[in-house]
């Protein structure tokens, strides 16, 4: 049976999306798919990686209007006879769990987290995502305004981390930097600033997927070894801690979360404790490793979404190492010319 | 006199789609366009350019004699003339 | 037989920019409203020219009525005057049984005009001056004070009228979302509201009767309202227990937002604006879930922009084109930022009124003045227009025709399609003698010879 995916975020650049790596994954689950790849830009990479993503598609900017969009996908539809959307980006998940009873009446299934869900991984929400899922969360109070601050910093004791509601986390140890820290976020992002406690430990991700109804499809857990300045991942390795793992699983329990999600969590170094930081409610962009290690959760959910038999466990070997790395592809300016002139690239000469 | 060398290297294919291999950028434009740059790199002056237009296509003098120049302006803008 | 023709055009491409299915927020066109062609408005009224809607402020209305009074028994609602107070769109609200809601001795006075009785007035604002006091007290308004200085003032007022009134108290809280409208009333927070109460609890002139709050505009989380339900309802139980007094209502003001779109906001407003039944559920599931059935006030909404704003649009024309030195496509159009303040924070929909062929380009709709900052939008996503095309923004039926100004330019006319179908004039455009008529010139000054 051949399925047909569309997947998004192929922007495998140096932020890269996880677009590529779903469809690496699909591409090896041993199912016979054909991966369509849904780009913003004419060169984003994954529309030039012919070996994973069969044909892409120029779609309109989730900002623009509903309409739009789901008449987008209807085009593509017609073409392509889609089985399964995978959205792998933040900015784009809204209009999508907008517009998904459009997509299941055109016969197109996802796996995507409710509003509900979507809300509660905001940054101001944390406590109440602890509290859910029964995690701790580091204290933090959200301030507009210097005098907030102050009153926070004199609450919390420094060390004290200064973040900002979108991105960007400084670590202050005096109120002159923690001011200096809020003006700096308040110009560029603006309000407001979260003064949250420091804790000394280290960050660890984990990668899981749920069904919506508790069920925890897998989870693959990793520290990351390097990081870009962009904060993203670029080495990592493979970890096993049974507290992380059912600290995840109560995600997936406690919210009755539905699709994937990336769980980024603090250790402390003294207690052990886990602290919950986010939860990013899609695959990140290393989910190829997982599916590398034998926890393929793009296969395992196109399955789910396709009516077959798929595995649950999180059966997985500590120590794999995950090596990202650059490669240069040579195209044709005319393979540019087709994807920018007509928004769709040309089919995949077999 | 505007200077067409630069014109006289573009590839220009059909479907609207314009590379410059001597900058590396590339341009797209619409049949009207793709018609005036035919023109101009053919030595055309802006009045023979209009007449051709309007033989081909349903428009007022007024409104092809400011978009012309308004063409123009656009590849005076990207150097190209 | 000749060709079709379409406006050539030449773009390069580069990074980022490279999406022909890009920023295409409302590709396409009206030819009409309702059913009425756009020419026949502009004809009939000239351009530029307001269109206002009576079935969608009465369809809005009543969805958002029913909703809330099936949800909770002592729903009341009241016309927020400063959203749109034209004569013949407050008028279909008071039909629909809005009372209303003014916030300056100006607003007071256009209710009465139109029969609105005294006591069906809910006077707010954070100045009221004392003799419009000691009118809304003589008329039996629903008073809600703002600070300590205008509880003495009240008494004053009281005074005057020889009688005890009833007041209420505007109220503001941390409800979680930012900018916190803290100028507004008393803090329940450090027990602001509390000691005014305090206050007029001993006053031998004020008697209090409700509480007010009015928490912000705009409002994109409906879970602030939850916040602010639970703090008064608190605040009521408390005061309720301390001083012996029964409060028999609660407002939880306006705020809720209309499918504007907000500038800075990434998705299209379809998507991020909540529906209004979500911000009614915060509302009245709150007061249920925190009040035992004996004990329910009236509660009142002062919903505005979300019932008229959607019932509004603005008909202009292209005057001019013109393109920028930096490449940029732009327009003149007839209509700018003296009639269209709300253009500072929303990005309308722009659609024009015919089927256009061409190119679509990023471009920018300049208006008349003579100023720099008249801008009406940054960034439309439109194809070539030529001169003459009309152009209807939308939603534009809350606060424009309360904020425009008389700069430069008379205020065009307002038209109202009628439920049946009929096209009415609901307020013409101005002439000379509306702007010189108030004014006086010495004698002294007459005469001058050029």
């Amino acid at each position: 049976m051949k399925i047909t995916v569309a997947v998004s975020g192929i922007n495998t650049i140096d932020n890269p999306g996880p677009g590529a790596g779903i469809c690496r994954a699909l591409k090896e689950s041993g199912m016979e798919i054909r991966a369509i790849g849904l780009a913003y830009d004419a060169l984003e990479p994954g529309i030039y990686l012919d070996h994973i993503i069969d044909k892409s598609y120029i779609m309109p900017y989730p900002s623009g209007s509903k309409e739009a969009f789901i008449e987008r996908i209807r085009d593509i539809h017609e073409k392509e006879n889609l089985d399964v959307i995978i959205s792998a980006l933040d900015a784009e998940l809204p209009i999508y769990m907008d517009i998904e009873p459009v997509l299941v009446e055109m016969g197109i299934k996802m796996l995507i987290p409710t509003k509900e869900m979507f809300r509660l991984r905001d940054k101001l929400k944390l406590k109440e995502l602890s509290e859910k899922i029964g995690v701790k969360a580091p204290e933090y109070i959200s301030c507009t305004s210097l005098s907030d601050l102050h009153k926070a910093t004199e609450k919390l004791g420094f060390p004290c981390m200064v973040k900002g509601p979108f991105y960007e986390a400084f670590k202050a140890t005096s109120p002159g930097e923690a001011e200096g820290y809020f003006i700096k976020i308040a110009a560029a992002w603006g309000y407001p600033i979260i003064a949250q406690k420091f804790i000394q430990g280290d960050e660890y991700d984990v990668i899981g997927c749920g069904d919506g109804k508790g069920n925890d499809m897998g989870v693959f857990a990793i520290r990351k070894m390097t990081i870009t300045k962009l904060g993203k991942v670029w080495n990592a390795v493979s970890i096993r801690n049974e507290r992380l793992i059912e600290a995840t699983k109560k995600v997936v329990s406690g919210l009755k979360w539905r699709g994937g999600f990336e769980f980024e969590v603090l250790m402390e170094n003294k207690t052990q404790d886990i602290y919950v930081l986010e939860i990013n409610p899609r695959f990140p962009a290393w989910v190829y490793f997982p599916a590398g290690c034998g926890i393929n959760l793009p296969a395992r959910m196109v399955k789910l979404l396709t009516g077959q038999e798929f595995e649950t466990h999180s059966d997985y070997k500590s120590g794999k190492l995950m090596i990202r790395y650059t490669n240069e592809l040579v195209k044709d300016i005319s393979d540019f010319e087709q994807i920018s002139t007509y928004g769709e690239s040309g089919e995949v000469k077999k | 006199m505007m200077d067409r060398d630069k014109l006289s290297v573009l590839a220009i294919s059909d479907s609207g789609f314009i590379f410059d291999p001597v900058t590396g950028h590339s341009y797209t434009a619409n049949a009207t366009g793709l018609k005036i740059l035919e023109l101009l790199k053919a030595g055309k002056e802006e009045d023979e350019i209009k007449s051709a237009i309007m033989d081909e296509f349903e428009a007022s003098d007024d409104e092809v004699t400011v978009d012309i120049q308004d063409f123009v302006e656009n590849l005076k803008k990207y150097f190209l003339v | 037989m000749k060709k079709e023709y379409i406006k050539p055009y030449i773009k390069r491409q580069s990074a980022g920019v490279m999406n022909k299915f890009g920023v295409t927020y409302n590709k396409g066109h009206r030819e009409d409203i309702e059913g009425i062609p756009i020419g026949r408005f502009t004809d009939e009224f000239g351009s530029p020219v307001f269109v206002l809607s009576e079935k969608v402020i009465r369809e809005r209305y009543r969805k958002i009525y029913s909703y809330f009074s099936s949800k909770y028994p002592k729903a009341k609602m009241s016309w927020s005057y400063k959203t749109n107070y034209l004569g013949a769109v407050c008028s279909i609200l008071h039909q629909e049984g809005e009372t209303a809601e003014v916030v300056s001795d100006f607003e007071y006075e256009k209710a009465r005009s139109l029969g609105v009785p005294g006591n069906r007035i809910i006077y707010n604002g954070p100045y009221k001056p004392l003799d419009s006091l000691v009118t809304a007290f003589t008329d039996g308004a629903m008073v809600n004070l703002d600070n300590f200085d205008e509880i003495i003032k009240a008494e004053e007022a009281a005074k005057k009228v020889g009688k005890k009134v009833s007041v209420g108290i505007r109220v503001n809280m941390d409800t979680g979302v930012y900018p916190q409208w803290s100028r507004f009333g008393f803090p329940i927070e450090n027990n602001g509201a509390f000691n005014a109460v305090k206050r007029i609890s001993h006053s031998e002139h004020l008697h209090l009767e409700g509480i007010h709050c009015h928490i912000g505009t705009f409002m994109m989380d409906p879970n602030a309202y939850k916040e602010a339900v639970k703090k008064v309802v608190q605040l009521m139980r408390k005061i309720e227990h301390e001083f012996e007094i029964t409060i028999s209502y609660l407002d939880f003001g306006g705020g809720f937002p209309s499918n504007n779109k907000l500038k800075g906001t990434y998705l299209p407003p379809e998507v991020a604006v909540q529906p209004v039944e979500n911000f009614i559920d915060a509302v009245a599931d709150t007061l249920l879930d925190e009040l035992a059935p004996d004990e329910y006030p009236d509660v009142y909404l002062e919903t505005g922009r979300a019932i008229v704003d959607e019932a509004g649009w603005l008909i202009s024309t292209v005057d001019a084109v013109k393109r920028l030195p930096d490449g940029t496509k732009s327009y003149i159009i007839d209509a700018g930022v003296n009639l269209l303040y709300t253009s500072a924070w929303y990005n309308y929909k722009v659609e024009i009124d015919r089927e256009l062929h061409g190119a679509y380009e990023n471009s920018i709709l300049y208006g008349p003045l003579c100023m720099n900052i008249d801008v009406v939008a940054e960034s439309a996503f439109l194809p070539p227009l030529p001169k003459g095309t009309r152009i209807i923004l939308s939603p534009m039926g809350a606060y424009n025709v309360t904020q425009w100004m008389q700069f430069i330019r008379y205020r065009p006319a307002v038209a109202m399609i009628m439920e049946d179908g009929k096209l009415e004039q609901i307020r013409r455009a101005e002439k000379l003698e509306d702007i010189t008529g108030p004014e006086f010139v010495p004698d002294k000054l007459r005469k001058f010879n050029l």
